[in-house]
């Protein structure tokens, strides 16, 4: 794998990067550079991004004006804490139950969520749909919070189980054995060794809840609307500078918690 | 103070396997039911029970409407497969120091919003965008050209929107590889081509199969795609579904319609779950 | 002496799934002895600790510790602690901690916790370093952290699930010395499983030796070795030589004359056997003396086949004319510089009259 490729003048700079780490940044660029000029047009004073016009904080200011858009963004935090606590809480559940008992129709609860994490946000948008207006649901916060939690579960339960599946069986057998009851071992034993594992997921599923949107497309009512989706009818109406700022806030948040969250459960790792 | 297993069995795993059941099985059953009903002016279903749903979907217009979707997908996943495996596989080999960062860069984008990143691709293909832009001030082209609302369009988006769902199984495997594997191969005479072939592709094709499922399914159902990039012209099932369930008000239909990717999914996981157990017979 | 019972087992049974791990399985455990569950891997000896610490429960059959019986009643309300294989230890505590751990759930306060933590930790020698957490020790340190975190709740019995078994040969005979010198300091029982007999036969007051869900044989471990009850204990308990052999004559009540492939020998024995019945005699290395053809008379005559030295003994491998081959094992010694036979040499083989262990035969398995 060593490539001793060297800088020789005449042959032009692209010759002393390896082919395959060139590759590499390209295949990167490919990734984030859409991003990146969608950020910096947010801070570009031309209406239209033709060119750069000066810096400007003028669509960020619009978008704090914008009341339609401060209630999306309400309505998508709300969604999206609740969400994440409802997920976050059943599925380390979850996961304790997974890893702590054996019992039949395990390797089957195993495959449903492996199913429920592969299977695009389409299929579970039709089928929640489906299930809503056969409950006779409103459409709206509650159908929203539901429809998230579900699609959060798998996540947060299959990364808590994997970090549980790294410690030894014989901890809690050890808690039990000098003195603690069963929900005690577990509370003073297992979560706190799940915790980081348990904050990740948190935040995987906050952020997937605040990004989603197909299932929000299906599930909400006319009365909630979520940012996906506002961004989405402002992008059909015509370009907007305000969507660029709207959506650069966005990946913002999405990449600060998605950052922290692999920080989370890489930490102690050596 | 007395505390039984039991109870905590219970609640646990009956709080998951409840939530499962409630809101992946059930509704994936009525979606079944559904689709062997008819449209009703009365409700959203009623009548007999009956196939003509199905026989629907092989009308030439929809049949069309599959046929173009599954090329679009078809292609965009292939294009991931050839650009994200040399790709993982360098990834899997880069510095173990500079791994986790590497990583990390991959895994951003497979979390942030795609339509988000699919508005920011529209902004770069559009006439008047950045890619129009610097082709004309690099005097390649005299007057922008249409990048916008076409079936190239919508194949770059799914690639950008997906390929980190490609990288990332195919790292995972790929990682798992021994070196020692293809240091054995070469002891025993197998040239670059052949260790590839008779070594790394066996053992990462669980990998490939589940990045496929990963990028091939998504890539059907990503309606905003067909909108904002494909314009109204480049129609995916995603965007049937969507009129179905939302516009047309035909929901037996579209059930219908979304059944066959449930069955795509299906089939993935089978292939999936063969390719895995090659590797390892024993794994449960 | 006889010490009064402080465990006991009654015909307990536990299967897992179809492998049946004990059979109506009785034991009884006295008071401040030191226990050992001998036996090869899958014979039921770790069920019998976990059985007793109460993370099985037995299919039938009872457990009862200080006469009280331990049915429904779950592992953290028996006063009775294990040292588990791996330790155990929990990661996200610090050492201290992890010795609080039993105190802390009896709820003992806070001042008596620090006073008898520090006393745990300064008895397995690792005073000063409660603070770390467990990944930073040593495999030893690791594993004395783990006796004193059970040690400290003072149980009435402390179970030790092979937990020398991952350490190297020099620390592990070190901790043999010190798990000896613990027992003996606290007087506490102790019930010791391994599958290794020299562990066995240098740390306990008794061995249970075990096969397939049952014990073959319970008692001191000279007992053992030198009088096993069957083949299977001599052969686990030592290196055996195994000679099959046929009575020909009663001469006394504890004397027979056998005969081993034409040759006859005279055999001491307190069992019980008639004229042409079949026997094995089993002979340990150590007790073999190897003579030059020439200069013996009685013993068993063969030829040397392999000789290796391995610095305390002169270990040879010897043909006998009868047929089997047998191993013995000499000590060096000054006054005997003609120990080295080498390869192919006529040799005759013999042994202190009476050492020989004489079972009868078994059909094989």
């Amino acid at each position: 794998m060593k490539n001793t490729a060297r800088f020789e003048p005449g042959k032009g700079i692209a010759a002393a990067i390896p082919p395959g780490r060139l590759y590499g940044v390209l295949i990167y660029a490919f990734l984030y550079l859409p991003m990146a000029v969608l950020i910096l047009g947010s801070f570009n004073a031309s209406k239209y991004g033709i060119g750069w016009q000066g810096f400007t904080l003028d669509w960020y200011e619009s978008l704090a004006n914008d009341a339609e858009i401060l209630t999306a963004a309400r309505n998508s935090l709300a969604v999206a804490a609740l969400s994440a606590s409802l997920a976050t809480v059943v599925g380390t559940l979850g996961a304790v139950g997974l890893h702590r008992y054996r019992f039949r129709g395990r390797k089957f609860l195993m495959g449903l969520l492996f199913v429920t994490l592969m299977s695009p946000d389409i299929v579970m948008a039709v089928s929640l749909l489906v299930l809503f207006i056969g409950l006779h649901l409103e459409l709206g916060l509650f159908t929203l919070w539901l429809a998230h939690t579900g699609f959060c579960l798998p996540f947060v339960t299959l990364t808590v189980h994997a970090r549980l599946q790294g410690f030894d069986n014989a901890l809690v057998e050890a808690a039990r054995d000098l003195g603690a009851g069963e929900w005690t071992a577990i509370r003073r034993v297992v979560l706190p060794l799940a915790l980081p594992a348990i904050a990740a997921g948190w935040l995987m599923s906050f952020t997937l809840s605040l990004d989603d949107a197909v299932v929000s497309f299906f599930v909400t009512g006319p009365d909630f609307e979520v940012l996906p989706l506002r961004i989405y009818s402002m992008v059909r109406l015509g370009v907007k500078p305000e969507v660029n700022a709207l959506a650069s806030l966005l990946f913002a948040v999405s990449l600060s918690f998605v950052v922290l969250a692999q920080w989370l459960l890489h930490k102690d790792r050596h | 103070m007395s505390q039984r297993p039991e109870i905590l069995k219970t609640v646990t795993v009956g709080l998951l396997a409840g939530w499962l059941l409630s809101f992946v099985l059930a509704p994936t059953l009525l979606v079944v039911g559904l689709s062997l009903l008819s449209r009703s002016p009365a409700g959203f279903a009623g009548g007999p029970v009956t196939l003509d749903n199905y026989r629907r979907l092989a009308d030439p217009i929809y049949l069309h409407v599959f046929a173009e979707s599954f090329a679009t997908a078809f292609i965009a996943t292939l294009l991931c497969l050839l650009l994200g495996y040399p790709f993982a596989y360098g990834l899997a080999r880069a510095r173990p120091g500079l791994r986790p960062l590497l990583l990390t860069l991959v895994i951003v984008p497979f979390w942030t919003s795609s339509l988000v990143r699919i508005y920011a691709i529209r902004g770069l293909l559009a006439a008047k965008g950045a890619l129009n832009n610097l082709l004309l001030a690099a005097g390649l082209i005299d007057q922008p050209v249409r990048l916008l609302y076409t079936q190239t369009a919508e194949i770059v988006g799914l690639v950008h929107v997906l390929l980190p769902f490609m990288i990332l199984p195919l790292y995972a495997s790929l990682e798992k590889l021994d070196p020692r594997l293809l240091e054995a191969a070469r002891d025993l005479g197998a040239g670059p081509f052949r260790r590839f072939r008779h070594v790394v592709l066996p053992l990462t094709l669980p990998g490939v199969v589940a990045g496929c499922l990963l990028v091939f399914l998504p890539a059907l159902g990503l309606f905003y795609v067909g909108d904002v990039l494909g314009g109204s012209r480049h129609l995916l099932v995603g965007n049937l579904l969507k009129d179905q369930f939302l516009e047309a008000q035909d929901w037996p239909f579209g059930a219908a319609a979304s059944l066959v990717l449930i069955g795509l999914l299906l089939a993935f996981l089978a292939l999936y779950a063969y390719a895995a157990k090659r590797i390892a017979p024993d794994d449960g | 002496m006889t010490r009064s019972t402080i465990a006991s087992f009654r015909a307990v049974s536990k299967h897992y799934g179809s492998h049946c791990a004990l059979r109506d399985f009785n034991l009884e455990l006295r008071e401040g002895e030191l226990l050992t569950l001998l036996g090869p891997s899958g014979c039921g000896k770790t069920t019998v600790l976990r059985l007793l610490a109460g993370l099985e429960i037995p299919d039938s059959g009872e457990i009862f510790l200080d006469g009280r019986t331990l049915a429904g009643v779950p592992p953290e309300a028996r006063n009775v602690n294990t040292v588990f294989q791996s330790y155990a230890l929990f990661p996200h505590l610090s050492v201290a901690e992890n010795v609080a751990f039993g105190l802390r759930m009896k709820k003992l306060g806070s001042a008596e916790i620090r006073a008898r933590t520090a006393e745990a930790l300064r008895m397995v020698r690792l005073d000063g370093l409660g603070g770390h957490r467990p990944l930073q020790l040593s495999g030893g340190q690791q594993q004395r952290v783990a006796l004193a975190r059970a040690l400290v709740n003072r149980p009435r019995v402390l179970l030790l699930d092979e937990c020398l078994s991952a350490l190297d040969y020099q620390l592990r005979r070190e901790m043999q010395l010190e798990l000896k010198g613990l027992q003996r300091q606290t007087g506490i029982t102790f019930v010791f499983v391994t599958h290794d007999r020299e562990e066995a036969l240098s740390m306990s007051d008794r061995i249970a030796v075990m096969r397939t869900g049952r014990i073959e044989q319970l008692g001191p471990p000279r007992d053992i070795y030198e009088r096993p009850a069957n083949l299977f204990v001599a052969q686990f308990a030592g290196e055996s030589n195994v000679l099959e052999a046929t009575v020909t004559a009663i001469t006394a009540p504890d004397s027979l004359i056998v005969e081993l492939a034409g040759t006859p020998l005279t055999v001491r024995t307190d069992r019980r056997f008639r004229v042409g019945a079949r026997l094995v005699l089993v002979l340990r290395p150590e007790d073999l003396h190897v003579h030059d053809d020439a200069a013996a008379e009685g013993g068993l005559a063969g030829h040397v086949l392999e000789r290796t030295y391995r610095g305390v003994t002169l270990d040879t491998v010897i043909a006998l004319d009868a047929g089997p081959r047998i191993k013995t094992s000499e000590f060096f010694r000054e006054d005997t510089p003609a120990l080295d036979h080498p390869p192919g040499q006529r040799v005759r083989v013999s042994w202190t009259p009476g050492w020989e262990i004489v079972l009868p035969h078994e059909p094989e398995t």
